[in-house]
């Protein structure tokens, strides 16, 4: 569960990266403009923050020159001119992202950044099933579960993205990597048997047309 | 000549031509002089002969005796001594016969011999290599078959003269040496500001704009500077110009990259937000009608582009129009809007106004100001609506009690995209383009859109029709 502070002064793309941070569990708060976001940070520690680069009162490269504390930033924008990217790599963010940007991407990028300042989710519990994810642990009930390296990978990238629908060849690239040149098949008989060795018949989701989702709800 | 600079070419000719007056000058000066000094030669040459003709004649008559011929020889002998000097030598004749000679040896012919009486003949004549005067003539004696002939050796008088041109050949060596050199001096100093300013001129070439050129005084350079000043100054205005328009440029690109990637995000982000995420029935619908709205504003964004596009090269029909009228209507369509935001909607309009234009637009352009107007507004706010007519021009102004801008945020004012107060434009559904809309159509009617704001007070658009301008249309319709 992590801290994030989304600055983005269009309500909709804000609530909108809430929502998927939410949906993944994480706790985002909202901010709408530059001076809002430095209150914010002044007030509470963040472990991301996700700036707009075109904020009222103070810009996203404003608002990161006067914050204190060296909170990671991942700046979200339309802006693609290589100055304006490269001016907020200089001033230390982190990452970079861009408008129109994939949901999926975004969070790959969140990961990312809180896997470096070793803030991401340590543990997770499911249905009795915990997973240990620094330790690469899954027990049920006190009882180790053997997994293989790839089904530990598979069981982690559905972990970091539920409640999301992830499509087979997303889950190829995630787990087996780009160069992998499995069949779609792979990813089925690797489900079948995380399923069945959890006993999470219920909990992933296959998605018709789409491919499977860890559903934290109900 | 080709290669040459123009001062070089000024200095060869002027030289050359200077040399040429000097020695020409000079040398008609000289035969002049040299011809003068000839004949004051003869003169004197003259008098000296005819007063020894005159002393020899007195003496031989005096003698009275011209049997014996020896006695004249040796008077004429004892004259050619007394009188022989400097080179001067006599003959004296008489008839055929020579009665004493001494002068330098000729053997050819002797044409100053043939005489009349009462006169006299001069030849100069080159005899071993050296000029002589030849004067002769009857001896006032008797029948005067006595011939006198004196010969003056004219050596004296050829050195004098060579010494002379010597002296004319250096005095012009002299002045063409000082000549040579002064006018190098003075054409350098004409043409060094030429030089300068062909710098300046190859400066300002390579890019450097600010560069001036400095020259003092009002002739043809003096003018020149002036010129290539005037002409690098409206250089680089129109630079400035030109960079403006760029920077604008990019600013709209760069506003529309924004304004059209926003909606989109939303679009495709809610939109995979919907297919990757299970929602429930409720938030399934918020989620769509998010995405409706957002399509909605991209095509309001089109829609308004496309507007612009179309006035950019339109021709409108010009018809008069009342802008009681106009504004009235306006008022009609916002005064829900206005109620329900708790703005009170004014308008102060004289009895009668009229201006030629397009009725939907500038209903369009009014509806947009007011609109405006009643945005900025808080609750309780006044929207204030005025025409002022005069016989020079037509004001219609719309002012209103919000927040007022800054001046650097009017002055962006009408640039697409630009909206001082981002966060609540968005949410009013504003598509940014609503103010450069307004500019383009008072553009087309050939009025004036201002604005002038004060900050918390509130902001007041001016929009004016000059009454020339309302005549050219108004004649435009009479023609028509």
């Amino acid at each position: 569960m992590a801290k994030l502070l989304v600055a983005e002064d269009e309500t909709k793309i804000n609530d909108l990266i809430c929502r998927n941070l939410r949906l993944v569990g994480h706790s985002p708060d909202a901010v709408f403009d530059g001076k809002e976001a430095l209150d914010a940070l002044a007030r509470q520690e963040y472990d991301l923050l996700l700036l707009d680069v075109m904020l009222p009162f103070y810009s996203g490269f404003e608002v990161m020159q006067q914050m204190d504390g060296d909170c990671p930033v991942i700046f979200v924008t339309a802006k693609d001119s290589l100055s304006s990217r490269l001016e907020g790599l200089g001033l230390g963010a982190d990452d970079y992202i861009m408008k129109p940007f994939e949901i999926l991407e975004l969070l790959a990028r969140v990961e990312a950044v809180l896997r470096r300042t070793h803030k991401q989710q340590k543990a997770f519990s499911l249905c009795g099933v915990c997973v240990s994810l620094d330790e690469r642990r899954v027990s049920r009930e006190g009882e180790d579960i053997l997994l293989t390296p790839k089904e530990f990978e598979l069981l982690e990238t559905l972990i970091i993205n539920r409640n999301l629908a992830l499509s087979r060849d997303r889950l190829l690239e995630l787990v087996w990597g780009y160069e992998f040149e499995g069949e779609n098949r792979t990813v089925d008989v690797h489900i079948q048997r995380l399923r069945k060795k959890l006993h999470w018949e219920e909990q992933i989701k296959t998605v018709y047309k789409m491919g499977y989702r860890l559903s934290t709800e109900g | 000549m080709k290669n040459l600079r123009f001062w070089q070419k000024t200095y060869l000719l002027t030289l050359s031509l200077f040399l040429a007056c000097l020695c020409g000058g000079i040398f008609a000066l000289s035969v002049f002089s040299k011809s003068q000094s000839l004949s004051n030669e003869k003169i004197k040459d003259l008098t000296g002969h005819q007063m020894i003709s005159a002393a020899t004649a007195a003496d031989m008559e005096a003698m009275n005796d011209d049997t014996d011929k020896n006695r004249f020889t040796r008077l004429f002998k004892a004259y050619a001594g007394s009188y022989g000097e400097n080179g001067t030598s006599f003959e004296f004749r008489q008839g055929e016969d020579v009665l004493f000679s001494n002068l330098p040896k000729y053997g050819g012919e002797r044409e100053e011999l043939s005489l009349k009486d009462g006169e006299y003949n001069c030849v100069i004549r080159t005899v071993s290599g050296e000029k002589y005067l030849y004067i002769a003539s009857r001896l006032p004696y008797g029948d005067k078959s006595y011939t006198f002939t004196s010969v003056y050796s004219l050596r004296e008088h050829a050195e004098y003269w060579n010494g002379l041109v010597r002296v004319y050949i250096a005095a012009c060596a002299a002045a063409a040496c000082v000549m040579a050199v002064l006018l190098y001096i003075v054409l350098r100093k004409l043409s060094k500001p030429l030089e300068q300013l062909a710098h300046t001129a190859e400066l300002f070439g390579k890019g450097d704009l600010s560069v001036r050129f400095f020259q003092k005084g009002n002739d043809e350079i003096g003018d020149l500077a002036e010129s290539f000043n005037q002409m690098a100054q409206a250089i680089a205005g129109q630079m400035e110009d030109l960079r403006l328009a760029a920077e604008q440029k990019e600013r709209l690109a760069d506003n529309l990259s924004h304004e059209m990637r926003t909606p989109l995000t939303s679009i495709q982000g809610y939109a995979e937000y919907a297919l990757l995420s299970d929602p429930g029935e409720e938030e399934r619908a918020e989620i769509l009608g998010y995405i409706m709205e957002e399509s909605k504003r991209l095509q309001l964004i089109s829609e308004r582009l496309l507007q612009m596009a179309v006035l950019r090269q339109g021709e409108i029909d010009f018809s008069p129009v009342s802008l009681q009228e106009i504004v009235s209507h306006v008022f009609f369509a916002l005064r829900g809007k206005a109620d329900e935001k708790g703005v009170w909607l004014v308008s102060a309009l004289e009895a009668s106004c009229f201006v030629p234009g397009d009725r939907v637009l500038l209903e369009g352009l009014l509806m947009n100001l007011v609109d405006n107007a009643v945005k900025a507004c808080k609750e309780e706010g006044t929207v204030e609506c005025t025409i002022t007519a005069n016989d020079c021009k037509t004001v219609v102004a719309v002012r209103d009690t919000g927040r007022g801008m800054y001046a650097d945020e009017l002055q962006k004012l009408g640039e697409p995209f630009y909206r001082p107060d981002k966060a609540r434009s968005r949410k009013e559904g504003g598509a940014g383009l609503g103010l450069a809309l307004c500019f383009q159509i008072a553009a087309l009617h050939g009025a004036t859109l201002t604005f002038s704001s004060q900050e918390t007070v509130g902001t007041t658009a001016f929009l004016t029709f000059t009454a020339l301008q309302q005549l050219d249309k108004a004649a435009d319709i009479s023609e028509d």
